[in-house]
């Protein structure tokens, strides 16, 4: 996190904005980073986020966490736009794959979180519109029902079945070979 | 851990979020109070445990995010399993306007490929699973079984397209059957359909002339799985008509047709496309014949530069989602991708958009071979392309070898073995149909049934479900009832 604040410093002299947590906690970051959102980027092009940006729906865990997220992309989608010009370039496509490579695996490791955690991210990602972190998110829960039965799902996320032992037979037996 | 009350934090000290005081009181009110013995903390794994509770009931009770997840499952047979864990999450994923979204997001997935040789008098048909995952298991076993119940008759597949079949068997008086099947349907449907029409009957000029006939059979992009195209070319030296017959209702209409006089007989190759529009067939050594329905008319498209009909199986056309055609084309261990636009002005006009090494992509194959058969162009040969050329089946060195065009991943699926004598054909399936669903009578309020928590409620008073026999009768009730 060190690390972290002394680039803050660096980009001193570009638009910092001030992000404050459900629990007052004050983050702050650069205005490529927190555009990310599009909550926030519409409260910057509004002009209210002078004295910082409440977030009353996000605690300072998850949003050091999104805030993470933010700043590894922002850079990304800067380089993007830098090498973008020379498209036909075999050497740009190259750091193209290698950047997006790398990207991938910032993501995986990002997602090594707890349930808590990951349900967490996606209330906060919905809240803040972060696309990229939303798209991340879900799929990681997607993931997590695939190829499981009906009764792993409920079990696994704690939901009781409301389907009548009749209305479950009758789909069933329409697509029995879906569930062998 | 030692706090110190009232020291200031220098402004330009940025403590990461684990470091920070827990919450910071702006007016320093702490200090005024007594300190309080410290609570024993809850148990860390009951903590957790609640705190995921909390966070997974908002959000598997939030409709929207729900539907986000519900949209990622991939496959139709993931979601078809979620939709049965609670009427609310039934209610999402039976959604005709949630179905639209997770097949544009859910491109159908290659299952695997039937492949036929040569081999004895019964042709075995073979399932090759490609790419296999636990969620399509069922349906690979499926797919692989569902020749079975063709014993005893040799069976041949004309066309597949999607997740559908155009199959002929042979009896033993040799006497054959055409059928549209979908093996994968969740009803299985097999539905016997007629043979091509008889040859039209077209003047000639003299006694003498002879007309040679063509046909090529092609099943359409969606339908009611009864159905299928049959484009006849009759060839005599005066005329070559060409007609685009459809089954309407099990009998041959005769959509279109178009004459031209032709200085060669186009040969019967497997090299022919038919994208609802326009047929395409390869003629002599650099061009394609193309026969545009709706204008009635027929005109040549040359190959790409460099591209020449050398040996059977060198080229392969592939449709390209109203996009125009592709047109992949193997040279040694060079494999091209042309694409040609569907409005451009000059027909012809091919593009290369890819370029693969084979021998690179197949390194790890153990392709021995390689090095002593450059220059023997007939060593590899094009099987089969999906659509929009995003795959391609391949025969080199005696193996069937699969090639994902995005990942430029290799596989190899069969050895052909003495007894196979010559491939015939691979033929790919993919996972088409869409999941059967109950429908809601009425159209019930979906925002009443889904504002409930997570497990739902009750159905709405006067709610009942009514069940339809097939997945596309499902579809097309569903894609109506959004227009």
């Amino acid at each position: 996190m060190a690390s972290a604040g002394s680039g803050d410093e660096k980009a001193a002299a570009a638009a910092m904005i001030t992000l404050i947590s459900s629990d007052n906690e004050k983050f702050e970051v650069t205005e490529a980073t927190a555009t990310l959102s599009q909550t926030i980027r519409h409260m910057i092009e509004d002009g209210c986020t002078d004295g910082g940006v409440p977030l009353p729906n996000v605690t300072s865990k998850i949003l050091a966490r999104v805030i993470e997220y933010c700043k590894k992309h922002a850079t990304a989608a800067a380089g993007e736009e830098g090498s973008s010009s020379s498209f036909s370039d075999a050497a740009f496509l190259e750091v193209d794959r290698a950047f997006l490579e790398e990207l991938e695996e910032f993501d995986d490791a990002f997602l090594e979180v707890d349930r808590a955690t990951l349900f967490d991210l996606i209330l906060a990602a919905n809240y803040l519109d972060i696309k990229g972190l939303l798209n991340l998110t879900c799929q990681k829960v997607a993931d997590s029902v695939k190829g499981k039965t009906p009764e792993q799902i409920r079990e696994m996320y704690n939901i009781v079945n409301d389907l009548t032992p009749e209305e479950e037979a009758e789909i069933r037996r329409e697509t029995q070979w879906a569930f062998e | 851990m030692v706090s110190a009350p009232g020291c200031e934090r220098s402004p330009n000290l940025q403590l990461p979020a684990h470091l920070e005081f827990p919450n910071p009181s702006p007016h320093g009110m702490e200090m005024d109070r007594p300190p309080r013995p410290p609570l024993p903390p809850p148990p860390p794994v009951a903590a957790a445990a609640v705190a995921a509770a909390a966070a997974i009931s908002s959000v598997l009770g939030d409709d929207d995010l729900l539907r986000e997840i519900l949209l990622r499952l991939g496959l139709p047979t993931s979601l078809l399993r979620a939709a049965l864990v609670c009427r609310r999450w039934l209610t999402h994923a039976s959604d005709p306007a949630f179905l639209r979204r997770f097949r544009g997001l859910n491109p159908p997935r290659l299952v695997g490929a039937y492949l036929s040789t040569s081999a004895g008098p019964a042709p075995r048909m073979r399932f090759l699973p490609i790419r296999p995952v636990p969620e399509l298991a069922a349906a690979a076993r499926r797919a692989g079984s569902f020749f079975d119940a063709f014993k005893g008759s040799a069976a041949s597949i004309c066309d597949s397209r999607g997740g559908r079949l155009l199959v002929t068997t042979f009896d033993d008086r040799n006497e054959s059957t055409h059928q549209v099947c979908s093996p994968l349907s969740p009803a299985g449907d097999t539905a016997v359909v007629p043979p091509p029409p008889p040859p039209p009957p077209i003047l000639l000029a003299n006694d003498d002339e002879c007309v040679i006939y063509q046909y090529g059979e092609f099943l359409p992009e969606d339908g009611d799985g009864r159905s299928y195209f049959c484009v006849v070319m009759g060839y005599s030296e005066l005329q070559t008509t060409m007609y685009l017959y459809e089954l309407l209702g099990m009998n041959w209409i005769v959509r279109a047709s178009a004459a031209a006089q032709l200085v060669l007989s186009p040969t019967r190759l497997r090299v022919m496309l038919f994208d609802n529009e326009k047929f395409y067939i390869l003629y002599a050594t650099s061009k394609i014949l193309v026969c545009d329905f709706p204008s009635s008319s027929i005109s040549f498209m040359e190959l790409p530069n460099g591209v020449e009909n050398k040996h059977s199986g060198c080229i392969m056309l592939s449709r390209g989602d109203g996009s125009g055609i592709y047109l992949m084309h193997v040279k040694e261990s060079k494999l091209q991708i042309f694409h040609c636009g569907k409005d451009s002005d000059n027909p012809g006009n091919w593009v290369l958009v890819d370029y693969i090494c084979l021998r690179q992509v197949c390194a790890n194959l153990d392709m021995a071979t390689w090095l002593s058969v450059d220059g023997h162009t007939a060593s590899v040969k094009i099987c089969a392309v999906g659509d929009n050329a995003k795959f391609v089946f391949l025969e080199m060195f005696g193996t069937v070898v699969f090639l994902d065009i995005t990942t430029r991943q290799a596989e190899k699926v069969y050895e052909l073995t003495p007894e196979d004598k010559e491939l015939v054909s691979v033929r790919p399936l993919m996972l088409t149909w869409h999941p059967v669903f109950p429908l809601m009578e009425n159209g019930c309020d979906q925002k009443e049934l889904c504002t409930g928590v997570a497990g739902g409620g009750p159905l709405p008073g006067g709610t009942s479900i009514i069940f339809l026999p097939h997945a596309h009768v499902i579809g097309l009730v569903a894609d109506r009832l959004i227009q």
